[in-house]
């Protein structure tokens, strides 16, 4: 049971990532690479001012969906100018230094190289609880962005990646509505920071690589882009396939790899064959 | 020069890329409720005046007025702001954006493209009123039947219409159109034309129209100015412009010889 619910808190905290990449990649067409960025900065603020200053973990939360969002929007702003390829490498480019930051500058407890010790309230205390709480915060996030992407913002979103020139001719200024929905994305995934760092307990610079940021990748790219039940179904499904193959008795050695290549055969035959995902509402084709 | 609805004054503009030199002294008056078109041959500048009315490039010199205001450093996403909206010849429909959706995204001062704005019971309401505008529109041109489909599956010819409808559902008092008949299948033309008049003589836009289609220009134009050659080589009244010789041949000649 408690790994049950350790998966579904798991899930949860990707959900609300891959939600948050599909507002921007999916449903705006920017190129977010590196979004593993923001989750560490969420996580850091989280865990650094709990375990570091003590400060409440509700509140800590608070603090880093608002911090993720406001570095967000400041990274952002360089980056406006440039687009399609080029925009990509620069968010690589950010998770990159973000990792540099973490490694370098970030805090730690004595002896460790990243930060353990949270302090959690009874929300977060045990597993279940922590489950419950953490798919709830899902379920709201799942709801705020049907809201964003069923109103007049998320249509003017899907019409600057389908044509900004043409957006902008309209009078509408492409750049803001791509501040705007980077910036919630940012927040969004600021949060699911700090609720990784509870699922895990202890968060070090390793977690934010581009690894992480890739596999956000890979979770909307399978369930489909601009659809908010894909980003849904890409991380469960994802999340329960890999964690099937450790139930197939193979020595521990070949899960790793195994892994590795049925994750890699998988991301090709959609490419191929279905290059939506399963419930995708875009492609980047056109 | 300074009363309140001039339409759109384009005053001795002069364009060249690098060292490419494209036009020289281009005046152009385009009055409300008038459609003024200007035709010339390929390459000839026709789009480029409309890339610099709307800020995309900076002149050589002259000046652009609206409504007798001087329109200084405008970029693209202002010119709606200023009364100006222009369409492209080459459409740039949200192919993924349906017809429907492709209006009202033009809509201007929606409160519900505002993250605070969303959750206001105000923009639930607006949101109502503009749908119905936007299927008006489409009416207009027959096209209701489309409202639901995604833009890039409709025939060309309907695009370019809802392309149209687009710019004229922000609301701007200067159309620029940029061929809006080229490539449309024969039998919507008159839909075009329609719709053309309708925006001058009913609702009193002042349209400046770029056209290759002479039919169409003899049909809803009032002015007509040639471009060739860097300059303006004719303008006036269209009956008076499309009547004269040397324009038929240079012009006429060209295009249908091509
Ligand atoms: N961005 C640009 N950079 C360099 N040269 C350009 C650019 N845009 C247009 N030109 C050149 O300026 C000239 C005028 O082009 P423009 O597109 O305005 O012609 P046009 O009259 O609209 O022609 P058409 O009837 O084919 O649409 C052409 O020689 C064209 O090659
Ligand atoms: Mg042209």
């Amino acid at each position: 049971m408690e790994h049950l619910y350790y998966l579904g808190t798991l899930i949860s905290v990707w959900i609300i990532v891959a939600l948050a990449a599909n507002l921007v990649i999916g449903y705006t067409g920017m190129m977010a690479m590196g979004q593993a960025a923001y989750l560490g900065v969420g996580a850091y603020v989280a865990a650094g001012l709990n375990v570091l200053l003590g400060v409440n973990f509700h509140l800590a939360l608070l603090a880093a969906l608002l911090v993720s969002g406001a570095v967000a929007a400041a990274t952002l702003w360089p980056l406006l100018r440039i687009g399609g390829f080029y925009f990509a490498l620069a968010t690589l480019g950010l998770n990159f230094v973000f990792f540099d930051i973490f490694h370098n500058l970030g805090p730690r407890v004595e002896g460790s190289e990243g930060l353990h010790g949270l302090k959690l309230p009874d929300l977060f205390a045990g597993s279940g609880a922590r489950f419950a709480t953490t798919a709830a915060l899902a379920a709201l996030c799942f709801l705020a962005c049907r809201t964003i992407v069923g109103s007049p913002l998320g249509r003017a979103l899907r019409a600057v990646r389908d044509r900004p020139d043409a957006l902008a001719a309209l009078g509408k200024d492409p750049r803001r509505y791509q501040m705007l929905i980077w910036s919630v994305a940012g927040a969004l995934t600021g949060l699911a920071g700090g609720l990784y760092a509870a699922t895990l307990f202890y968060i070090d610079p390793t977690l934010f690589t581009l690894d992480a940021s890739i596999l956000v990748l890979v979770y909307i790219g399978v369930g489909g882009l601009a659809s908010t039940w894909g980003s849904v179904l890409g991380v469960v499904l994802l999340i329960v396939f890999n964690e099937s193959l450790r139930y197939l008795g193979l020595p521990s050695q070949y899960v790793g790899p195994l892994q590795q290549a049925l994750y890699g055969l998988l991301l090709i035959g959609l490419m191929i064959f279905r290059r939506r995902g399963l419930v995708g509402e875009y492609d980047f084709r056109e | 020069m300074t009363s309140a609805n001039n339409g759109l004054r384009i005053d001795g503009l002069a364009m060249n890329f690098g060292g490419v030199f494209v036009f020289d002294d281009v005046t152009i008056d385009i009055p409300p409720g008038k459609v003024t078109a200007c035709i010339g041959p390929n390459g000839a500048g026709k789009t480029t005046i409309i890339n610099i009315v709307c800020g995309v490039f900076a002149p050589r010199a002259g000046e652009i007025f609206v409504d007798g205001v001087k329109l200084a450093g405008v970029r693209p996403f202002d010119t709606v702001r200023h009364g100006l909206c222009r369409s492209f010849q080459d459409v740039r429909i949200f192919p993924f954006l349906t017809a429907l959706e492709n209006i009202l995204v033009a809509m201007p001062g929606q409160s519900g493209e505002n993250l605070l704005g969303l959750f206001t019971p105000g923009a639930r309401a607006q949101e109502r009123a503009n749908r119905e505008k936007a299927r008006l529109l489409l009416q207009t041109v027959a096209l209701e039947g489309a409202a639901g489909r995604p833009a890039g599956e409709l025939p060309f010819g309907q695009q370019k219409l809802v392309s149209l409808l687009r710019a004229v559902a922000t609301g701007a008092r200067v159309l620029l159109l940029d061929e809006p008949a080229a490539g449309v299948e024969i039998d919507l033309i008159p839909r075009v034309v329609d719709l053309i008049r309708a925006l001058a003589k009913a609702e009193g836009r002042a349209t400046f129209l770029v056209e290759h289609n002479i039919d169409l220009v003899r049909e809803v134009a009032d002015h007509v100015c040639v471009l060739q050659g860097g300059r303006i080589i004719a303008s006036g009244a269209a009956e008076h412009v499309l009547g004269d010789e040397t324009v038929i041949r240079e012009y006429l000649g060209r295009v249908y010889n091509a």
